[in-house]
């Protein structure tokens, strides 16, 4: 209980709690802007915090990472381009909103979901962490190769109507995830003789090739006839009626819940977790038919569960090690820069330290709401250009942003064909999302596949344990179901037709 | 007249879905053909470096099989003209990506801002002047300095701090 006290003690000074909210400031505009993600924005503040001691350095950056997945939904509401990666779920439903005029709604209940996603993943990662890690530690390769194929399945099954669509879309990711340098043995592979390529397609540049060039290309093509002036100026009012509220309150609560277990798992983060809540939510809402076209539950899940996997994404990261992403490897090399190594050891040894993280954690949300309720009407502003205007600024800003992350004209070109690509799926009917969910969970397929078979010795028996099978089945069902309900609909279509 | 632009819409989506299905198909074995060397060096219990790429190859060739003979729904061709502006903008961002480290950034990007909106029909002669000088500007000094990013320096830069 001591260990409790003085986390507590530590996190409530001046200077944590300063730097606090110069995090949540710094994360809202690194979270906007398209091309700078969480990640960057964590490693590249991260020598400031060797000027401070553990706790605030680690806070300040806690902050970032929190005001940038949140802020990651304004561009993903405003423009249909996810500020970060965890806010690809968000475009679903918060652009579509923007579209029927209802701007203003969507920014304030992504703020408001964020704020209890983050709580709700805090309070669980206080009093869950230890056996949640734990758990997720008993995973094998095995586990880890069917959670990503369920992780397509699902997001193939979305796409309800162009299932087969989907799935090529999915398995297009995972190959695509599979250029560089092979993660077992070491060899070159589908490098096409570059050296650029042996690290691997950047994934930066391919998100913004996909979501935002593929976007401002469309608006080229359709210079004459788009623009429709309320896509780039929010309407109605930022106010939530209590009705709105409690419509969106259950699925914020069950997505914020998913959003934590999934973040919690390693290698998984808001991106998959944002997604499968979406995915969950939708799948038990009345009405489902509205996810994707503007539904204010499908905004909520989706950034409810994105802010939940910050916390969720801390579990294994500190109590086993293990980073559950990208910006929780960063923050594993901000601990060790102070000497403190994330494990079991830190766990009794720093408890203090631990729990002042844990706190962090549940005052961070509310700072959240309250810096962005106070600057929400400037967000919105931002967009307030004419839309001939903003179109080639934003190809600008994806070429820097590319550019940006590893200094690489490579990547520029990458961004540039991943664009492309995107705009010719848009073009014909496919989804980017599953391409974009296979090329994340891609390396974490391989390995799970490659390695569960060379320890059962070159057999494929593996897929028979139980809870590989459990989930092999679990993919399998959302496929048939998503299916049937897709025939079931055609043949509701052509009956109403005729 | 409804009817008739439905109809294009189909028969356009029909003919998309086989076009898709062959780019695909003709992916799958380039990674088949790409990792032919590599699956020589594939032995013992590990399905692969190059067995796991082209058991995926294999599944996006089935599927886009699956797809060729499905029936076809997407959005309408674009106009010839649309297509042309299309292509003119990714010409125009791949012509940025390389003149940004001779010219450097802020060069380089006032040429590309500029060229995109003629691209995309700005009309507003002042905008056509100081979008392309303050947007670069600004996104310059806010990575230089706030994010403390090195973006790529010419002559123009060598007079800012």
């Amino acid at each position: 209980m001591s260990d409790w006290l003085a986390g507590l003690q530590l996190i409530l000074a001046w200077q944590p709690l300063l730097l606090m909210v110069v995090g949540v400031l710094g994360g809202i505009l690194v979270g906007a802007i398209p091309g700078l993600s969480s990640t960057m924005a964590i490693a590249i503040l991260l020598p400031f915090t060797f000027a401070v001691d553990p706790v605030p350095g680690v806070a300040l950056l806690l902050g970032i990472y929190t005001g940038s997945v949140y802020a990651g939904s304004i561009p993903a509401i405003l423009l249909r381009i996810p500020g970060t990666p965890a806010s690809a779920a968000t475009v679903l439903d918060g652009h579509p909103m923007v579209l029927r005029g209802e701007g203003r709604q969507a920014l304030s209940i992504s703020l408001v979901a964020s704020c209890v996603g983050g709580l709700v993943g805090g309070v669980l990662l206080l009093f869950f962490a230890p056996s949640l890690a734990q758990y997720a530690l008993r995973f094998g390769p095995a586990e880890f190769f069917m959670l990503a194929l369920f992780a397509i399945s699902l997001i193939a099954s979305m796409s309800e109507g162009a299932m087969v669509k989907g799935l090529l879309s999915g398995v297009l990711g995972l190959i695509i995830a599979t250029v560089g340098t092979d993660p077992i043995g070491g060899y070159p592979r589908l490098t096409f003789g570059s050296n650029e390529l042996l690290a691997g397609l950047g994934f930066v540049p391919v998100l913004i090739g996909i979501f935002g060039v593929a976007e401002a290309l469309t608006r080229f093509e359709q210079r004459a006839r788009s623009h429709d002036p309320r896509a780039l100026s929010t309407t109605g009012s930022f106010r939530l009626s209590l009705a709105t509220l409690r419509r969106i309150a259950p699925g914020t609560a069950y997505s914020s819940v998913i959003g934590f277990g999934v973040g919690a798992l390693p290698g998984t983060g808001g991106d998959i977790g944002s997604f499968i809540g979406h995915n969950e939510v939708k799948r038990l809402a009345r009405r489902s038919e509205d996810f994707g076209r503007g539904d204010p539950r499908g905004l909520a899940a989706a950034e409810s569960a994105n802010n939940a996997s910050v916390p969720g994404s801390l579990a294994p990261t500190l109590v086993l090690g293990i980073p559950g992403n990208a910006p929780a490897a960063v923050l594993i090399g901000a601990l060790t820069v102070h000497g403190l190594q994330p494990g079991p050891q830190l766990f009794s040894g720093s408890g203090d330290l631990i729990y002042s993280i844990f706190f962090a954690l549940l005052i961070l949300p509310v700072m959240m709401l309250v810096v962005g309720a106070l600057g929400i009407r400037s967000w919105s502003q931002i967009v307030r250009v004419p839309t001939q205007l903003l179109w080639p600024c934003i190809l600008a800003l994806s070429v820097i942003g590319s550019y940006a992350v590893r200094s690489s004209v490579v990547d520029v070109l990458v961004m540039g064909g991943a664009g492309l690509l995107g705009y010719l799926m848009i073009k014909t009917g496919f989804p980017t999302a599953p391409l974009v969910i296979g090329l994340i969970v891609g390396p974490l397929a391989e390995a799970g596949f490659r390695r569960a078979t060379i320890i059962s010795s070159g057999s494929y028996s593996w897929m028979l344990d139980p809870l590989p099978l459990a989930l092999l089945l679990l993919s399998v069902l959302t496929v048939t179901v998503a299916l049937i309900r897709s025939a079931r609909g055609r043949r509701t279509t052509l009956r109403s037709s005729e | 007249m409804e009817t008739a632009t439905m109809e294009t819409a189909r028969t356009d989506g029909r003919r998309g879905n086989l076009v898709a299905a062959a780019v695909l198909v003709a992916a799958g074995v380039t990674v088949f053909a790409q990792t032919a060397e590599l699956a020589e060096l594939d032995s013992g219990s590990d399905p692969g470096a190059a067995g796991y790429p082209r058991l995926l190859a294999g599944v996006l060739i089935a599927l886009a099989v699956a797809l060729a003979v499905q029936r076809g729904r997407g959005e309408a061709a674009p106009s010839r003209s649309g297509a042309l502006r299309v292509a003119g903008a990714v010409v125009l961002v791949i012509a940025y990506a390389l003149a940004l480290e001779p010219l450097g950034y802020l060069t380089a990007t006032a040429a590309f801002l500029l060229g995109a909106m003629l691209l995309i029909a700005v009309g507003r002669s002042w905008a056509l002047l100081v979008v392309p000088v303050v947007f670069s500007l600004v996104v310059y000094l806010v990575f230089s300095t706030v994010f403390g990013i090195p973006l790529p320096r010419g002559p123009v830069e060598g007079l800012l701090p």
